[in-house]
């Protein structure tokens, strides 16, 4: 019996209740799944294998499809487009809306996960580092992290610090979220009833933005103020990725529970006060013990001047 | 709690305005000036574009400005790199869609008309046009090799006396190819590039349709912009007419500047 | 351009049976040098130390004996291969000496091979924290490798990689080619600085006259002007972009004072004079000198005066000569009662001109008055000054030029206290107040802190 290839994925592991962690590996996801794509799904933690050390690796039939024009191509050739059914105007309208959220939104995530100071640190870091095997763990967030800053000061040359392009950036994001908003309005997707490559696309930058855990960061302040983009992002999660749906909940409440269980019982040596006072007796005591070696202190002045007598 | 947010995200948007000097209210400024590299030995065809742009869009609002060629008009943009700019009264504001902001802040606008989905539809194709057609542009100027070695260079150089023509365009070259780099361009072979133009040439040509501008009767900042780009691509000399002669296959298009000339320009580039 | 650190002193090493009166009669006595000793040089080769010896043998009585041992002395240090030298001078005694020979034996201590820099020096009012390490007498010829970095408390960059080479002959002569890159700023309009460029520099010292040096340098550098503020006046913002100099210098030195930061007494006047235009886009003829004479009053007072100007002579049609290379005028250490640069209004071109001149008398006290010479009598002064300086635009008509020259000039005045660090570091803090200003200067009235090797 004759059984089509598959789409192999590897991809970053999932989280928060997305199926993926990484933005571009979100990306082929729903493009594969908007369009019923057969599809296989790896979770890897080895970016290693990858000729760019990113993650996604698509191939189909032995073949590597490098970028987004790639897979639709490979899409297209399996009759698969996610855009059928769109007239050239919506076609030519999808083409646009995607180049501005490509141009607008990339830099704004990269912005808030890498070069947001404490974000990149106490967040993407840690993420990345949790998500990798060993030895490249303490590789590849620094990489990372490298070529998203190198890739902002070159689009953002002509700004002088970062404080500046921070502005610049996330103005540009939140113009861009507020026409998205717009343009969504109540609809179920951008183009009526079917997700299309544009919600592809939309998602896969907006779905991270919205769901991370990362703490004070004005664009995640503003998408939750975006009600029709929440509840749009919502729906894509819930009819694509149900099983990551359906863990994160389960999850969720799991957690719930056990911080109701473990409220008000901190162990005294995880107190703050307790963590102080060791330190400072630490320190009194190689203060003390330094004393003694350099000569400020001595004891034994009085019984070596009898001796002496 | 949204209200909150409300406050802080009008906060950026706020400081951006501040950051950018548009919040400056009041009449358009006497004696602006727009500044440019000299248009016939020196300037290149991204750069042309977006002089061309920005002139017709400051035309188009009937505001009135004069033209200034320098030589090191790059260097002297508020934001190094970026040409045109204009010196209007103590404000200076560089490249095309900050220009457009503050002339809105001073009340010229093409696009108050519009509603909502238009609106929309003006800021896509505007995004398509910056961020697809600008970088093919700087793709065939920088990266292509022939056209980088027989007119770019030369062209480039010509405001430059020996050692430096050579280290200043070595130098713009690098940046530009970083810049295509990050945006994944630098890979593109040729025809890739060209299919991207193609690509976008049909989404233009689609969105125009029939119509006389891009929203029916009235240029907006959408004409002008692709007005812009089309039209040095068209009368740009590259080294094969293949850029060109993609645009010319789109008709639509091809009216839509020489409308756009006929009507702004008159006599200027008969 | 002096980044001069302190060296140790030396003294003579006079036989210590020779009483200060035996001293005195030997002074004008006839004598002859029959013989040179050098001790404790390995590597570096022969000739280039004999070329530098060769004139004690030149000396007709003792007391030029010790002042031809001094300069051969200093010769030898500024081939900058030894660590140390000491001079004896004896009696010769043996079987080929004169009744009135004497023996000079130098003992020389050598660098070793290769060496770290770690020192901090001053300029224009910016100190710097100094890195690098250098590789001497590579061959022995007196030639020397050196990289090094600077920091500046203001943010100056400088990167420089230098070779230099002694070239033995009768007039000892210098020359050094070096590499740099250097990233200023000035921050009171948000400009940046950048230059990459190459200098060769050969340098003459007549060797009868340790006081008296010339230089003929060579330099190419591209320059970059960024204007990052949009609130740069516009006028200097034009000016922004890159541009190349290649140009020769001549610079012609001579000092007799009897210490660089805090003289006594002697004068000191530099003259330079550069010419651009051989290749590059911008050509110029600059012109600029600083003089400055001391004199005892008495013996904890001393007076000095001093001038500098110059003039900046466009030749060029194409591109006018750019604000790094006109002048500026203002500073803690030249116009005080002024910011650095401060003079001439910003907006209204009379930023950056073609010509100035300022001048300055001061008064200075030692701060523990009428005690022997002490540590804090040698490193502070306490000083009464006053400035007068102006800028102006030369053009064709040189009647109008002069009227120029002393309209509107600016003038200052005010105490403070002078401290010397190291032999070329000089520190100033000073109360000043402006008396004569006009409009755009931007005037420091009250406390000013100032640091550098040059000054006025």
């Amino acid at each position: 019996m004759f059984k089509p290839p598959l789409l192999e994925v590897e991809s970053w592991k999932g989280d928060w209740g997305l199926p993926s962690i990484d933005y571009k590996c979100l990306e082929v996801l729903a493009f594969a799944r908007f369009t019923n794509a057969p599809i296989n799904i790896n979770h890897s933690n080895n970016p290693f294998k990858s000729v760019t050390g990113h993650l996604p690796v698509v191939s189909y039939n032995k073949r590597l499809l490098m970028d987004r024009d790639g897979l639709i191509d490979c899409l297209d050739k399996l009759n698969l487009s996610p855009d059928c059914g769109l007239t050239n105007l919506q076609l030519a309208e999808e083409h646009a809306a995607i180049s501005m959220i490509d141009a607008q939104l990339e830099p704004a995530l990269l912005f808030s996960w890498w070069m947001d100071e404490s974000n990149c640190l106490n967040f993407t870091k840690p993420l990345y580092r949790n998500a990798l095997k060993f030895p490249f763990n303490w590789y590849y967030p620094n990489v990372y992290e490298k070529e998203a800053k190198h890739k902002i000061y070159t689009l953002y040359n002509h700004l002088e610090s970062d404080n500046d392009i921070m502005t610049e950036i996330y103005a540009e994001a939140i113009k861009c979220m507020n026409s998205l908003e717009g343009r969504l309005g109540n609809n179920f997707y951008f183009f009526g009833s079917h997700p299309t490559l544009l919600d592809a696309v939309a998602y896969s930058y907006l779905g991270p933005l919205l769901k991370a855990p990362i703490n004070g960061n004005k664009l995640q302040a503003h998408l939750k103020t975006c009600k029709n983009l929440c509840i749009w992002i919502d729906r894509i999660t819930r009819e694509y990725f149900k099983i990551d749906w359906q863990a994160h909940k389960c999850n969720e409440k799991k957690i719930l529970e056990e911080s109701r269980q473990q409220m008000n019982v901190v162990p005294w040596y995880k107190k703050e006060e307790t963590k102080n006072i060791l330190i400072g007796l630490v320190t009194m005591v190689t203060m003390v013990i330094y004393s003694f070696k350099i000569g400020l202190i001595s004891v034994s002045d009085t019984s070596d001047e009898e001796d002496e007598d | 709690m949204s209200k909150m947010t409300d406050l802080q995200t009008s906060g950026i948007l706020a400081k951006e305005c501040l950051r950018t000097q548009i919040c400056g209210e009041g009449e358009w400024p006497k004696n602006t000036v727009l500044y440019q590299p000299y248009e016939t030995e020196q300037i290149l065809l991204p750069d042309n574009s977006k002089c061309l742009s920005v002139k017709t869009f400051l035309k188009m609002a009937d505001l009135e400005f004069i033209v200034e060629a320098r030589e090191n008009a790059e260097y002297m943009s508020p934001h190094r790199g970026k040409v045109p700019f204009i010196k209007a009264g103590q404000f200076l504001v560089a490249d095309f869609e900050p220009i457009v902001n503050f002339a809105q802040s001073k009340g010229y606008s093409l696009s108050s008309n519009l509603d909502e989905h238009q609106k929309w539809d003006l800021r896509v194709y505007m995004a398509l046009v910056n961020n697809v057609l600008l970088n093919a542009e700087i793709y065939v100027t920088w990266k292509h090799e022939p056209t980088y070695n027989d007119l770019t260079k030369p062209r480039y150089g010509s405001v430059y006396s020996f050692p430096l023509n050579h280290w200043a365009t070595y130098y713009k070259r690098c940046e530009m190819l970083s810049h295509l780099d990050v945006l994944d361009w630098k890979k593109k072979s040729l025809d890739e590039v060209f299919k991207e133009v193609e690509k976008i040439c049909e989404s233009l040509s689609n969105f125009l349709g029939d119509k006389k501008y891009f929203f029916n009767e009235k240029p907006t900042e959408l004409d002008a912009l692709v007005f812009g780009h089309l039209f040095s691509i068209i009368t740009t000399p590259l080294l094969n007419n293949r850029f060109a002669a993609i645009i010319r296959a789109y008709d639509n298009l091809v009216q839509l500047c020489v409308r756009i000339e006929t009507e702004f320009y008159q006599s200027r580039f008969l | 351009m002096g980044n001069l650190f302190a060296k140790p002193y030396h003294d003579f090493n006079i036989s210590r049976e020779l009483s200060l009166q035996d001293f005195k009669l030997l002074e004008h006595k006839e004598a002859r040098v029959d013989q040179v000793q050098v001790q404790g040089y390995s590597k570096t080769k022969d000739f280039i130390i004999q070329s530098s010896i060769n004139l004690m043998f030149s000396s007709n009585s003792f007391n030029n004996i010790i002042k031809n041992a001094e300069i051969v002395r200093k010769n030898l240090m500024s081939l900058n291969c030894f660590e140390n030298i000491s001079i004896n001078i004896d009696v010769s005694s043996g079987s080929n000496s004169t009744p009135n020979g004497y023996k000079v034996i130098f003992n020389t201590q050598e660098l070793k091979c290769a060496s770290t820099i770690l020192h901090s020096i001053a300029r224009d009012n910016e100190g710097f924290v100094k890195l690098g390490f250098k590789l001497n007498n590579l061959t022995g010829h007196a030639n020397h490798f050196k990289i090094e970095s600077s920091l500046g408390n203001s943010g100056t960059q400088k990167f420089d990689a230098c070779i230099s080479r002694h070239i033995p002959g009768s007039i000892s002569s210098c020359a050094s080619g070096h590499i740099f890159r250097k990233k200023s700023y000035w921050n009171a309009v948000h400009g940046v600085f950048n230059e990459w460029g190459t200098l060769f520099d050969l340098q003459f010292l007549a060797s009868y006259k340790s006081h008296f040096s010339q230089n003929l340098q060579f330099e190419g550098v591209i320059r970059d002007i960024n204007m990052l503020s949009k609130n740069s006046p516009f006028r200097l913002r034009e000016e922004s972009g890159v541009s190349v100099k290649s140009s020769i210098k001549h610079i012609t030195t001579i000092d007799t004072r009897d210490s660089k930061v805090l003289a006594n007494e002697g004068a000191f006047l530099q003259m330079v004079m550069e010419v651009a235009g051989f290749g590059g886009d911008v050509k110029f003829l600059r012109n600029y000198f600083t003089s400055q004479f001391y004199s005892k009053i008495s013996k904890d007072v001393v007076f000095q005066g001093s001038i500098g100007g110059g003039f900046i002579t466009d030749l060029g049609t194409f591109k006018k000569v750019n604000m790094m290379d006109r002048f500026f005028l203002g500073g803690p250490m030249t116009l005080r009662g002024f910011e650095s640069r401060g003079i001439g209004n910003l907006n209204n071109n009379m930023a950056g001109v073609t010509s100035y001149w300022v001048s300055a008398i001061h008064i200075y006290v030692k701060p523990l008055f009428g005690m022997e010479s002490n540590r804090i009598n040698e490193a502070f002064r306490l000083h009464l000054f006053c400035n007068a300086g102006n800028i102006s635009f030369f053009d064709e008509d040189i009647k109008t030029n002069f009227r120029k020259i002393f309209k509107d000039y600016r003038l200052s005045a005010g105490v403070g206290l002078v401290a010397r660090v190291g032999n070329s570091i000089r520190f100033e803090f000073n109360l000043c107040t402006p008396f004569q200003y006009t409009t755009g200067d931007r005037i420091v009235d009250g406390f000013q802190f100032g640091v550098g090797a040059n000054f006025i």
